[in-house]
């Protein structure tokens, strides 16, 4: 059965779970809002999601607005989150220690765009929920 | 499990295995080369000239990396190459790697040769477009010693070979000379005075003014009624006013012309001084030799001395500021921002890039091009003060089938404390072969070495901003290269060279960055300004005082008609203040005769007033003294009448 809204079934297929619907839209803004993808953390992360069952059209289109949004409207407060974060003083201690130990430093973080994309992306990580479980309830209740 | 599927996509395990066989097949196989291509492009980028590297070995698991055959074309001489070497490795650190950094434990370089030929020319890359007008872009682009303008040699070699100086100011425009400028400025100021000065006359009174005021002076009687005199002096005194007026004008109008005619009249006459301004101006134009030969050593030694000082320009743009690397904007995305990368290093942490030691070595076979050198590098970081010790390098050797021979460096750079670094080099080349090396040229001549031995001593010393720079460079051996199509020129040149066996070129420079002020000596120079001021000296002299002469001619002219032009203006304007000036001391001494007519008049009656007032005064005393004597003789009688005693007369 088919409910909700038109294509609701290529963007939230009947019976995936709210963790998969959550997990598309916080991957797909964390790609869309990070500039580069030539960091250990997004490589990771698109490996990841070869194993992880996520609705991908949801995910492309996610990553796609939010690139946009970026490129267009917020990349400058994006810069102004990360410089903020990598120059708190009370910060500096944990960035030391990132600079300085194993593998981190390849996720490029002492860049602020990149730790400006990853900080709104976890920001913004309680809409993402609440967006994915109303998505749940309306792919459940168009499916009953 | 849902018609969705969990989570987990377990089927994917194998393509991710097909994957990561392919990434270590490509690691295996294409990777090298890849490398290799990248290294290629930008270290071309760096050398402006293509970069050819024969191989290029990584080994994830043992740390090194190899590179073989390395040439380096000559950006000015494309068939060669500026350095090749035949094995370069780097070992480095896996723990940096994983922290991001790159720390070269050790490193070597073998077998190294200069100017060898290649097999074929390499490509030069186009310059680069200038860049902007920004910050930063001057600092980048810092020039250190100015290029000298090949002049002083080409006017002399010109002057020398032109045969007809007979009428040398055949062509000069007068019109552009500073006292021509001066005279035409002047007669315009003459003009405009002149006019000025009719102005000023309009506004002085006139003959007629004059002659109503001597009508009312003459109407004016001698008053004998002494309640006319008052009235009389008034009218005198209104007149007096409008007269003193009058005069005051002329007065002025006449001290403004003196002042203004002797103004005129002393720039007249310091029009000499022009002539001297117009005599340089006339040398540039002519392009007359200037026999001190100012900066002569400049011009000589300047290109020779910037073939070293290009080494510290090119320290100064593009290793100074890898020394010095600070949070910088990140390369920009197409649309999206950069952002900026930040470093939180620890005290004693690893630098972003540290080459901890490298050795030079290389070793001369019997005939082969290879040269014989040893040397250092060690502690090259992009973030020297996170180490404890400068960098330092030093390289000792030479290359024999070069001819170089003696060569010894010793670089320090110490940007331990980022508020004062400190960096030198001592290079020093015992030997080195020199051939076809020109020092000037025009289109007259060439002045310059088909051989010669080059002996090179440079000091460089940088504290702060402050730079100190020595260069000392001799050459001997000298077979000279003079061309020229005069045989004047070519017997002059052969003349003042054929004594020096041996040239010097000494430069100093020491200041800020920003103004290093140079002193550049030579041999060479004060040999050359010896021959040529024999050689132009007299021809010169005769040119000048023949130019010198036509110029006084001319300005003495232009002095006669200006002072003619003046008193034409002056003497008419003068002639007529004179007029109005007599004519109102006339007034002025109408109004004084008047004046004593009157006085005389006054004091007169002044006389038969006072005369009159004695008479009174005489009488009234008189008058008064014999009322006295009555009023005595009274009261005398009345006293007498008083003291008679009754009975006395009885």
């Amino acid at each position: 059965m088919s409910g909700g809204f038109p294509g609701r079934r290529w963007l939230a297929p009947d019976e995936v779970s709210w963790l998969q619907l959550f997990l598309a839209l916080f991957c797909g803004s964390l790609l869309g809002w990070t500039p580069t993808l030539v960091t250990l953390h997004t490589i990771v992360l698109l490996l990841l999601l070869v194993f992880i069952r996520v609705p991908l059209l949801l995910l492309v289109i996610t990553a796609a607005i939010c690139w946009i949004l970026g490129a267009f409207a917020i990349d400058p407060w994006i810069d102004a989150l990360g410089q903020r974060l990598l120059t708190a003083k009370d910060l500096q201690g944990l960035w030391t220690q990132f600079y300085n130990a194993p593998v981190l430093p390849w996720t490029r973080f002492s860049n602020s765009m990149v730790t400006g994309a990853v900080a709104l992306a976890l920001a913004c990580s309680p809409l993402w929920f609440i967006l994915s479980w109303k998505l749940r309830s309306m792919v459940q209740s168009a499916a009953n | 499990m849902s018609r969705y599927g969990g989570l987990i996509r377990w089927k994917f395990a194998i393509p991710l295995v097909g994957f990561i066989v392919a990434v270590v097949v490509y690691v295996m196989m294409f990777l090298d080369a890849h490398v290799r291509d990248a290294v290629t492009h930008y270290a071309t980028r760096l050398n402006g000239a293509e970069v050819n590297v024969g191989r290029l070995r990584t080994s994830v698991f043992g740390g090194f990396v190899e590179l073989e055959k390395v040439q380096l074309t000559d950006p000015e001489a494309p068939e060669f190459n500026r350095l090749e070497w035949a094995k370069m490795r780097f070992e480095l650190s896996g723990s940096a790697l994983l922290r991001g950094k790159v720390v070269i434990q050790d490193a070597s370089l073998q077998d190294i040769q200069i100017r060898s030929k290649r097999e074929r020319p390499g490509y030069v890359l186009p310059p680069p477009p200038p860049e902007p007008e920004g910050p930063g872009l001057k600092e980048k682009t810092m020039v250190l010693l100015q290029p000298v303008k090949q002049e002083l040699m080409q006017n002399a070699m010109a002057f020398l070979k032109e045969k007809n100086l007979d009428n040398p100011l055949k062509d000069v425009n007068w019109e552009e000379l500073p006292s021509t400028l001066a005279v035409k400025g002047l007669q315009s100021e003459l003009q405009a005075k002149g006019a000025s000065w009719k102005g000023m006359l309009g506004s002085l009174p006139d003959a007629q003014t004059f002659a109503s005021m001597k009508a009312d002076l003459q109407k004016l009687k001698p008053p004998t009624d002494p309640n006319q005199i008052q009235t009389a002096i008034g009218q005198l005194e209104s007149i007096r006013a409008q007269a003193q007026v009058s005069v005051m004008q002329v007065e002025k109008l006449a001290q403004q012309l003196q002042q203004e005619a002797a103004t005129i009249q002393s720039r007249i006459q310091n029009l000499d001084e022009l002539a001297k301004q117009d005599l340089a101006m006339l040398g540039q134009k002519l392009k007359l030799p200037d026999l001190d030969f100012k900066g002569l050593a400049e011009e000589l030694a300047g290109p020779e001395i910037k073939r070293y000082v290009r080494m510290i320009e090119t320290y100064y743009a593009q290793i100074k500021p890898f020394l010095e690397s600070k949070e910088q904007e990140a390369p920009s995305k197409p649309l999206r921002r950069a952002g900026r990368d930040y470093s939180f290093p620890l005290a004693n942490g690893l630098p972003s890039f540290w080459l901890q030691s490298a050795q030079i070595s290389s070793k001369e076979t019997a005939e082969g091009p290879l040269g014989d050198m040893s040397g250092k590098i060690t502690h090259v970081s992009t973030q020297p003060e996170l180490i404890a010790q400068p960098t330092r390098m030093s390289l000792q050797g030479g290359f024999r089938q070069s001819q170089i021979q003696g060569l010894e460096a010793e670089v320090l750079l110490d940007h331990r404390n980022p508020d004062r670094s400190e960096d030198s080099l001592q290079l020093k080349i015992a030997s080195y072969p020199i051939s076809e090396r020109v020092l000037t040229q025009s289109q007259d001549f060439t002045l310059g070495f088909h051989q010669a031995k080059g002996q090179l001593d440079m000091r460089f010393a940088l504290i702060g901003s402050e730079v100190e720079i020595g260069i000392t460079n001799r050459f001997t051996g000298i077979a000279y290269k003079v061309e020229a199509n005069s045989e004047k020129v070519k017997s002059i040149l052969d003349g003042a060279l054929a004594p020096l066996q041996e040239v010097s070129i000494e430069a100093k420079a020491r200041g800020p960055w920003t103004a290093l002020a140079w002193t550049i000596q030579s041999n060479l120079a004060d040999q050359l300004k010896q021959g040529l001021r024999a050689a132009v000296g007299k021809e010169l002299a005769a040119l000048q005082d023949k130019i010198k002469s036509e110029v006084q001619i001319r300005l003495e002219g232009e002095k006669k008609k200006l002072e003619e032009r003046l008193k034409a203006e002056l003497n008419p304007t003068q002639d007529q203040v004179n007029g109005i000036k007599g004519q109102a001391e006339g007034v002025m001494s109408l109004i004084d005769e008047q004046k004593g007519k009157i006085s005389n008049i006054v004091d007169a009656q002044k006389a038969e007033l006072q005369k009159k007032a004695d008479e009174e005064k005489r009488q009234a005393l008189e008058k008064a003294e014999a009322e006295k004597k009555k009023q005595e003789d009274k009261a005398k009688q009345q006293i007498k009448d008083k003291i008679k005693l009754p009975g006395l007369g009885r």
